[in-house]
């Protein structure tokens, strides 16, 4: 093996794959044992029934019912003809997406060797799906492969949810593909009640002109590992991938970004937030790669944490592997705790301390939450950010009515029937 | 509103800043506070204000008669104290707009017609001749000197203290911004009969002003008083007179 070779191969695994295995990363591992769940659902009634309340939640507060609802894994509601369920097996990518290549794909290896349900979504024009995904005690990793066709505009938002305590999971493998001048957003949203675990991949490869832009929101869970990569792969095509999380009470979050330029004139960035208090904990972790030959490309990290309480923690990694040398890349990362200053400029306008601890931590995170395009997915994200932050553990309201109407969907009847939205709603 | 300052010691880290200071300011009054740097204005604004990071060790602060010490820094601006900051925070993502509202609604304890409410910010916007972009953007993120002390003064007009305590006003301002700042405090101050105790360190703003009380601090405390005429006995000689060399 050439030498430069060589050098290259080891300085891009040194950058990825030693990380699980150094001594800070160990606090934020967990060990599961993963139960053959039971896939009838009618074995789930309360699953069910939960996941029942969490669409006609999500309707009344986005404005438009779930266009897709996945189970514990399964697909149960469909309404989208832009998104069909397809045979893992018959994907012409399953061969080469159930490889084991290194430490980020072990998510995609899991997800590959587990899951029973593979949706496809394709989008060829202006699009918009929303996809419930609800997660009880014993649930399955679902993929969701996305193909965004030339020219197309595709927003997908996918909210979390789970009423489940102590062991509940949720795994989502997001494949994203794009042909050129195409537009994918992503927007997910974790709404998951105390308790449960989430673990999210989202590998998405951008063409020539075309852009991936990941929102990611967490507002509930008690443990999610998130894996995101990246990849510019067409000339002047874009990635970016922003994660808010916020940690109010004894809440781990594992967030490890892959950004890669893999081609001229192409942008990526990473941007990553937390709040936390109570106890909770960020690992977040942007690995920028601009490959030889990226000429003209950028790349940018920005991590930064806000810590309310000596009881949280949170360590920033950013890391940058340039193989090119015209480009402009930066990164920076900061973590602090609220300034006093800050505070006691707020106070002296009249504003109280709890509230201007509660402004500060929301004028932080709703930066990002502002790049969301989607207006009513954006202010239900605001929300859930300012109830959390104000004290209340998420829950689904109780007096939902869904039950009825619930039923008869899983018996086989049309969704629509309940008043679900059109797949197109943009 | 009377506010009395009582033989006032102040510390921060061990180190004492304010050490027996005396000041009382009566309603409508107009005070300027000048002393060279380090001499502890800002401290006493800061200390009037309850800034935690201060120790008070000895004396009082009165609002009409009754203690503050021990009020929080809100209890304090909602007894009609407002303190312009010499270097105002930026903080992300907190509108500057929503951040004027909520303080006034705070202040005032009552929700705000949003419609009167934009009207007054635009009405003294103008006056102030701040940039309309300005309003639209985070809290003194990415102003000027020049826009951050504008906001400052804005706010005050909004807010409408009893007593405003301005920490050099003048401060990165160009000439002409500091006759339009100085005209509109002056204008806001007559027309709410504000007090106001103006620190600086320099005449350039008090040219535009016309303060009835000026004292001079030194060391932690009130070393001479007097009216206009000490300004400009100031310009000529300095602070050097008042400076103990023995300390």
């Amino acid at each position: 093996m050439e030498y430069a070779k060589f050098l290259s191969e080891a300085r891009e695994n040194a950058a990825v794959l030693p990380y699980e295995k150094m001594e800070l990363y160990k606090r934020y591992t967990k060990q599961f044992i993963i139960e053959t769940p039971r896939f009838d659902v009618h074995e789930n009634m309360h699953d069910a029934e939960n996941a029942a309340n969490a669409a006609k939640y999500l309707w009344q507060m986005i404005g438009a019912a779930p266009d897709v609802i996945l189970l514990n894994g399964r697909l149960i509601g469909n309404t989208s003809s832009i998104v069909n369920e397809v045979n893992p097996a018959s994907e012409p990518s399953f061969s080469d997406r159930k490889l084991y290549k290194n430490d980020e794909d072990k998510f995609a290896a899991f997800a590959n060797g587990f899951s029973k349900t593979v949706l496809r979504i394709r989008a060829d024009s202006h699009r918009r799906v929303n996809m419930l995904i609800y997660g009880g005690e014993a649930a399955l990793p679902a993929q969701v492969l996305v193909n965004a066709e030339d020219g197309s505009d595709l927003t997908l938002n996918e909210f979390y949810f789970s009423e489940g305590t102590g062991t509940a999971i949720i795994g989502v493998l997001n494949e994203i593909n794009t042909e050129s001048n195409s537009i994918v957003e992503l927007n997910s949203i974790h709404c998951e009640k105390a308790g449960a675990n989430a673990f999210t991949m989202i590998k998405g490869v951008s063409d020539r002109g075309s852009s991936i832009s990941s929102n990611t929101i967490y507002a509930g869970g008690s443990f999610i590992r998130q894996r995101n990569m990246l990849d510019a792969q067409g000339l002047r095509s874009k990635v970016e991938a922003n994660d808010v999380a916020l940690g109010i009470k004894g809440q781990v979050f594992d967030i490890f970004t892959h950004l890669i330029n893999s081609n001229e004139d192409t942008h990526a960035q990473s941007a990553m937030k937390a709040v936390l208090m109570g106890g909770s904990m960020a690992y977040m972790k942007s690995l920028a790669k601009i490959k030889h030959g990226a000429k003209r490309s950028r790349s940018a990290i920005i991590e930064r944490g806000l810590l309310y309480d000596k009881a949280s923690h949170i360590d920033l990694i950013p890391d940058m592997s340039i193989d090119e040398s015209d480009v402009k890349a930066m990164h920076s990362s900061s973590s602090s705790p609220i300034s006093q200053d800050d505070l006691f400029y707020l106070c002296t306008r009249g504003i109280n301390e709890n509230n201007a601890r509660l402004s500060i931590a929301l004028g932080f995170i709703l930066e990002t939450v502002a790049r969301i395009k989607d207006n009513n997915v954006k202010a239900f994200a605001a929300n859930l950010i300012r109830d959390r932050l104000t004290g209340a553990d998420f829950s689904l309201p109780g007096d939902m009515n869904s039950k009825d109407v619930w039923i008869a969907d899983i018996n086989g009847k049309d969704y629509d029937a309940q008043g679900g939205s059109d797949d197109d709603g943009i | 509103m009377i506010l009395e300052i009582k033989d006032l010691h102040v510390s921060a880290s061990d180190k004492m800043i304010l050490d027996g200071l005396n000041l009382t300011i009566k309603q409508g009054e107009f005070h300027v506070l000048m002393g060279p740097n380090g001499s502890g204005k800002t401290t006493l604004a800061k200390a009037v204000m309850g800034y935690p990071g201060l120790k008070i060790t000895k004396g009082d602060i009165l609002v009409d008669g009754k203690s503050i010490l021990g009020l929080s820094t809100d209890r304090i601006a909602k007894l009609g104290l407002f303190l312009q900051f010499q270097a105002p925070v930026e903080i992300d993502g907190v509108g500057f707009v929503n951040f004027l509202k909520s303080s006034l609604e705070s202040i005032n304890d009552k929700t705000l017609n949003t419609r009167e409410f934009m009207k007054d910010v635009k009405d003294y916007s103008a006056a102030l001749k701040m940039d309309k972009g300005v309003v639209g953007r985070s809290l003194n993120k990415g102003f000027s000197g020049g826009e951050k002390k504008k906001a400052e003064i804005l706010q005050m007009a909004l807010i409408n203290p009893k007593l405003a305590i301005l920490d050099e006003p003048d401060s990165g301002l160009d000439i002409d911004a500091i006759k339009v700042v100085a005209e509109n405090i002056n204008n806001i101050a007559k027309k709410n009969n504000q007090s106001l105790l103006v620190i600086t360190h320099y005449n350039r703003i008090l040219s535009y002003m016309k303060p009835e009380f000026v004292h001079v601090i030194s060391h932690g405390r009130i070393v001479k008083e007097g009216s206009l005429e000490l300004i400009e006995h100031l310009e000529k000689s300095g602070y050097e007179e008042f400076e103990d060399h023995n300390r």
